[in-house]
């Protein structure tokens, strides 16, 4: 696909490929991945639980590619473009998140102030190892142009620096565990684990939380731009309804809507949506195998998050989960009928990968990334979450003349 | 929630101690452990689903801990069936827990000893303790691998039937008999607690027993079990000293359960559980009775 277009192709998702064989495709791919999910529960060494972090997987990837929900594409529009319509679907993901989060709790812990966590939820230690986490994923997400859920469920739609990306983050999750056992010992073995409903209780957290975004949201809405001109409103047929969901891309506010009912779903149903810790597990084996790594980590499976979880033989529930995102993308992608592969230019390649090491890095010593941290954390209620947002905005703004740099 | 292949036995009783019962604050240390298994018996419909202990299956003590229709105690295929539901293996230490005070769960128990399971513990304090300490519920059943369980001996011997207990009351055999009910159902003034349907047509108590209402073995507080010392004083007082073997009973069977935990478990006596209870020796005709209040059936 690479060799064949000229350089000077703006990296836009334009239309390239249209052909009616990707809708069939895409129809295929969807079978294919229900089959398997019945598949995962019936099996014996999957389950009910991984047929369901399957399922979840998919959907989440299909709902980041139908709303183009992506945590640099938000904030990019928002510092570039002076459009702020998708930062507001992220607002309304986390409202909706946090609120829903908020019902969940309240039926599994009567009384949060009486110590104790909600069960799964990554609730992470405060320190400025997570604001320094943070920053430099944010910086990474500038460099390689996404974080590591869209490079994700951008590989589906054919992007070229996605998978250097990855790799890069693969790499800089290695250096994560090179440096863990200090940054354990000296910082995170005493930092607190801050539970916002901990400290007054339930109303109080989503009060703050809600009210703060609310005033957020307030002020963005000066850079919501004006409207195009009203169409002549079409009666709904079946046939229109169809193209507004697979082929067009959805309205930010839905995907904020999806995103936090489906964060709530996962932590319902198993584990809170995150996408490093599989990642975080390819590093440890990479990394023993070149002799990188210390004999022990320490601590790390103390910690709520995208930890490393037991060596299993199987596929572990998070490579399932994102594998399925990576299908759900692809569903998503060629079931608009049309895939629009990026063409960068040259200097976007160490980029990308100098990026993905600082994703990978910031990633690992955040214990998560926007999903994990950022997204599940938040609506988790945890302190840690809102370090990883704010140092996260500041690293993507501070590095994003950079991307401007690689897209000159 | 089974012991990965590697971990002994000993391993876990580095873990949850060498004692009958586990504690609250240990239980949740282990939370997410994978070393134990753990089930909620409960008798309160829907508790379970409302919300358990992180991590903990379910048993419903009128379907996996009883025969049905028979009255009698889970046959063994079928606890052999439960236990492999649970993904239990010989190997797992199960820690049981439930509503009003254990009960329930302190039949479980009785019941894995008798085929056989070792491995098994009463959460202190049960259900009620972890809601007063607000600690977290959750409502996802958890994912279990089954295991095929099997049962490879039979201890009867925790178990006193009738003839036994006839033979108690009429002085052929020498042991203590221990009613647990209240001193109400005890003296004979009433044939069941308030609200109780299960009636026997003869009130008062087995020939010889003492009366040591199950809640006394109990703070009032929380519901966890008094300290082994006091326990100890509070049965000798009534002449239960260990110095002979013991037959608990109640009703039904299900309260005596927690006094043979008690005194089993706790104490290290030999005793049998009487699971026939009152609703079967009170309707059994021909057999002793002692009825200090004279309470009869439709009369008095």
């Amino acid at each position: 696909m690479s060799d064949a277009v000229p350089a000077e192709i703006p990296q836009l998702h334009e239309p390239e490929l249209r052909s009616p064989l990707l809708r069939l495709f895409a129809l295929g791919l969807a079978l294919a991945a229900v089959y398997m999910t019945f598949r995962l529960h019936g099996h014996e060494n999957y389950g009910r639980a991984a047929s369901w972090v399957f399922l979840l997987g998919l959907a989440f990837g299909w709902v980041l590619q139908r709303a183009r929900f992506c945590f640099f594409c938000m904030l990019r529009d928002l510092f570039e473009g002076k459009d702020s319509r998708a930062a507001l679907a992220m607002l309304l993901a986390l409202i909706v998140g946090v609120t829903a989060h908020t019902v969940l709790f309240t039926a599994w812990i009567r009384n949060p102030m009486a110590g104790h966590l909600p069960p799964r939820a990554f609730i992470g230690p405060v320190s400025w190892v997570v604001g320094l986490g943070g920053f430099a994923f944010g910086a990474g997400m500038s460099m390689s142009g996404s974080c590591i859920s869209a490079h994700l469920y951008r590989l589906g739609e054919g992007s070229l620096l996605a998978p250097i990306s990855i790799f890069g983050a693969l790499v800089g999750a290695v250096l994560g565990l090179m440096f863990w056992n200090p940054l354990y010992l000296r910082v995170l073995q005493d930092a607190p684990i801050v539970w916002l409903p901990a400290w007054k209780g339930y109303t109080a957290a989503w009060a703050l939380v809600t009210v703060a975004l609310g005033l957020i949201a307030w002020g963005l809405l000066r850079w919501v731009p004006a409207p195009a001109p009203i169409q002549t409103r079409q009666r709904p047929t079946a046939g229109r309804v169809l193209h507004a969901i697979f082929t067009q891309r959805w309205p930010a506010w839905v995907g904020g809507l999806t995103v936090g009912l489906l964060s709530t779903a996962a932590l319902f149903r198993g584990q809170p949506l995150g996408v490093t810790a599989e990642l975080n597990r390819l590093a440890r084996v990479t990394g023993d195998a070149l002799a990188l790594l210390p004999e022990r980590l320490e601590g790390v499976d103390s910690f709520r998050g995208c930890r490393i979880l037991g060596d299993d033989p199987a596929l572990s529930s998070n490579a399932l989960f994102v594998i399925a995102l990576v299908v759900g993308g692809l569903i998503g992608a060629a079931g608009t009928g049309m895939i629009s592969p990026s063409n960068p230019k040259l200097k976007a390649y160490p980029l990308a990968l100098l990026g993905g090491i600082l994703l990978g890095w910031g990633g690992y010593i955040a214990l998560g990334c926007t999903i994990g941290t950022l997204l599940s954390g938040t609506h988790a209620g945890a302190a840690s979450g809102w370090i990883f947002a704010v140092t996260m905005v500041l690293g993507v703004r501070l590095a994003l003349p950079l991307r401007w740099w690689a897209e000159r | 929630m089974t012991l990965t292949q590697n971990q002994s036995y000993h391993q876990v009783d580095h873990f949850v101690g060498n004692t009958p019962l586990i504690y609250l604050k240990r239980l949740s240390e282990l939370t997410g452990s994978t070393i134990l298994g753990k089930a909620e018996v409960s008798i309160v419909d829907g508790l379970y689903e409302e919300g358990h202990i992180p991590g903990a299956s379910n048993i419903s003590w009128h379907t996996d801990l009883v025969d049905n229709p028979n009255r009698d105690i889970v046959t063994k295929e079928n606890f052999e069936k439960l236990m492999s539901r649970l993904g239990v293996t010989p190997d797992t230490t199960v820690v049981l827990y439930g509503d009003h005070d254990n009960w329930f769960a302190a039949w479980g128990v009785w019941i894995f000893k008798v085929y056989g399971h070792e491995n098994v513990k009463l959460l202190d304090g049960g259900r009620r303790k972890w809601l007063a300490e607000d600690r977290p519920l959750d409502t996802i059943t958890p994912d279990i691998r089954p295991t095929e369980y099997t049962v490879s001996e039979v201890h009867l011997d925790t178990r006193a039937l009738l003839p036994e207990v006839v033979a108690v009351a009429e002085g052929r055999t020498d042991a203590h008999l221990v009613d647990i009910r209240s001193p109400d159902e005890y003296q004979g003034r009433v044939f069941a607690p308030a609200g109780i349907q299960e009636l026997s047509i003869r009130a008062g108590h087995v020939p010889g027993a003492v009366n040591v209402p199950w809640v006394a073995a109990v703070n009032p507080a929380d519901g966890t079990f008094r300290s082994a010392e006091e326990l100890k004083t509070i049965y000798a007082e009534q002449g239960v000293d260990g110095s002979k073997p013991v037959i608990v009973y109640c009703r039904i069977g299900e309260r005596s359960a927690h006094t043979w935990f008690v005194l089993s478990q706790i104490l290290g006596y030999e005793v049998k559980q009487y699971d026939g209870s009152w609703t079967e020796y009170g309707n059994v005709v021909g057999v002793p009775i002692r009825n200090p209040a004279g309470t009869v059936w439709t009369g008095k």
